[in-house]
């Protein structure tokens, strides 16, 4: 299939060679290269846990009623801290969004088609579509599983507005939720900008994996860089904690109410040097692995 | 020829950077809760004390994952071995070999750094206190890390890494989700310790599902198309 593209890509950059053009086939490369297989091991992955979390979070209600008046926003993946789902979902959410499209810009890299391709288009054009490539892929194989998921909660329970007396037992204050005002006035923007802001960080991940792929190795080792990062923070939260016991990991943050408490400041702190290293790793491999 | 596998082995483990990164990454897991420890009560109950030296969340997301992903990482095959030995057997027994040093190393960089905190933040009292019995019990991590690491190794030779990193790494969270909701688990079944005989039982059991699996690991190997 390689060849094809190759030579399709050939034949096409001979016909227009207008940069507009290029983009177009830079995408088109892109889209030919994503292994489709993968992408589907990812969605499966998501599609399971958010079904059994759907499953798990279903089966007393279905036993004894709604009787807590439990409503969609109350019971979804992101928010439901009584299941296994969640917790398996936000500590595989790396692993998730790298296999798709995280890894193609090494194995390009390592097969050499990347240097035929460089001949034709612009190395800095280039590696921003293998960048976005995998910020997308990330992207859409986070979004998708946590959208079904969401929606399909609103096929078994009713669209009531969370209320903060009835839903106590949950906990949602604004120690470990951010914009908790948002959440009992407007709950589905609430959710749906949670689910916008995790997908972001899915393609960060896998954004990140790119990244650090040009400098290893090992062919492994590259597809869990950013799973062993989660970890080393998860790991480090506990080992150095910042004050009040305010969490500094992906995997806290990251759920719409998350387990441990949260500020605002710390996730953009967070969110902007995980995206300024990825950014310096990539521009710095580009010079040394890629240009040497 | 079992000794040579030995060295050969112990080279390419000592050569790989993977593992070497990784075994970093297992010492910061074994002096992670050191903070939890300074603010502990000593008059707390004996299994609170129990669960935060080995805690099993950490066990599960930070110990058995650095140690699944390291026994993939490391994994080579050399088809000139086949060719040398003209035997399919020692193929199998390099693999075993790998597996026990590589998780022995991981094991040893983790316990010798959590008996340290353990020793540093007061709580040796703990250790002798319970004659010993907890070093037991880190051994039995030990046999747990090798259960899943040669279940995972099986899983390798029929899909590919990915797959069988995530059927492992699933089941070993599956055992964490039981020894949370039940009383009953095996891979964690230092969480909730009932008697003497019942983890001499796991034990034993966990020595049978190792040899089981090494036992379905060389079927495999030798019923293979390399």
């Amino acid at each position: 299939m390689i060849h094809f593209v190759k030579d399709n890509l050939h034949l096409n950059l001979k016909l227009n060679p207008k940069i507009m053009e290029l983009n177009y086939q830079i995408t088109n490369y892109l889209k030919h290269r994503i292994i489709k297989r993968s992408v589907l091991i990812s969605l499966i992955i998501g599609a399971i846990l958010s079904g059994l979390q759907i499953i798990q979070g279903l089966i007393p209600i279905v036993k004894y009623g709604n009787i807590f008046l439990e409503s969609p926003y109350t019971r979804w993946l992101s928010i439901d801290p009584f299941t296994f789902g969640p917790i398996m979902f936000f500590i595989l959410l790396p692993l998730m969004a790298s296999i798709p499209a995280a890894t193609i810009l090494k194995e390009d890299l390592t097969s050499g088609l990347l240097l035929q391709i460089k001949t034709r288009i612009g190395l800095n054009r280039l590696l921003l579509g293998y960048g976005l490539a995998a910020l997308i892929g990330g992207f859409l194989v986070v979004a998708i599983p946590l959208l079904t998921n969401f929606l399909t909660y609103f096929l078994f329970l009713p669209n009531i507005r969370p209320d903060f007396l009835i839903n106590e037992n949950l906990m949602i204050i604004h120690e470990n939720t951010m914009f908790v005002d948002l959440f009992y006035s407007h709950p589905l923007i609430h959710g749906l900008l949670s689910i916008l802001f995790t997908s972001l960080w899915g393609g960060l991940f896998s954004v990140l994996t790119t990244s650090i792929s040009l400098w290893i190795k090992s062919k492994f080792l590259m597809l869990f860089s950013s799973m062993i990062f989660q970890t080393f923070l998860l790991i480090g939260n506990l080992f150095i904690k910042l004050p009040h016991q305010i969490s500094y990991v992906p995997f806290d943050f990251l759920k719409e109410t998350a387990s441990s408490p949260i500020d605002i400041r710390i996730v953009i702190l967070t969110t902007v040097i995980v995206s300024f290293t990825t950014f310096l790793l990539l521009i710095i491999g580009r010079n040394k692995k890629i240009v040497w | 020829m079992s000794g040579k596998l030995f060295k050969q082995q112990l080279i390419l483990i000592t050569h790989n950077r993977s593992i070497i990164i990784l075994s970093f990454l297992s010492i910061i897991i074994g002096i992670a809760p050191i903070q939890e420890f300074l603010t502990l009560n000593p008059q707390e109950n004996p299994s609170t004390i129990l669960t935060k030296i080995l805690n099993p969340f950490i066990i599960c997301f930070g110990l058995i994952f650095v140690a699944l992903v390291s026994n993939l990482s490391g994994e080579k095959f050399r088809i000139n071995d086949l060719l040398i030995t003209q035997s399919r057997k020692f193929i199998t027994i390099a693999m075993i070999i790998r597996v026990i040093s590589s998780q022995f190393i991981i094991w040893l960089l983790w316990t010798i750094p959590s008996l340290a905190t353990v020793w540093i933040s007061g709580l040796s009292y703990f250790v002798i206190g319970t004659h010993f019995q907890i070093l037991l019990l880190y051994v039995y991590i030990y046999l747990a890390m090798l259960t899943l690491s040669l279940l995972e190794l099986n899983l390798l030779m029929i899909t590919n890494n990915t797959i069988a990193f995530l059927l492992a790494f699933g089941m070993n969270c599956l055992d964490y989700y039981l020894a949370k909701t039940t009383d009953d688990s095996l891979f964690y079944y230092f969480t909730n310790l009932k008697s003497q005989i019942d983890l001499a039982t796991k034990f034993i059991i966990m020595l049978f599902l190792i040899g089981l699996l090494t036992f379905t690991l060389n079927k495999i190997i030798s019923k293979k198309d390399f």
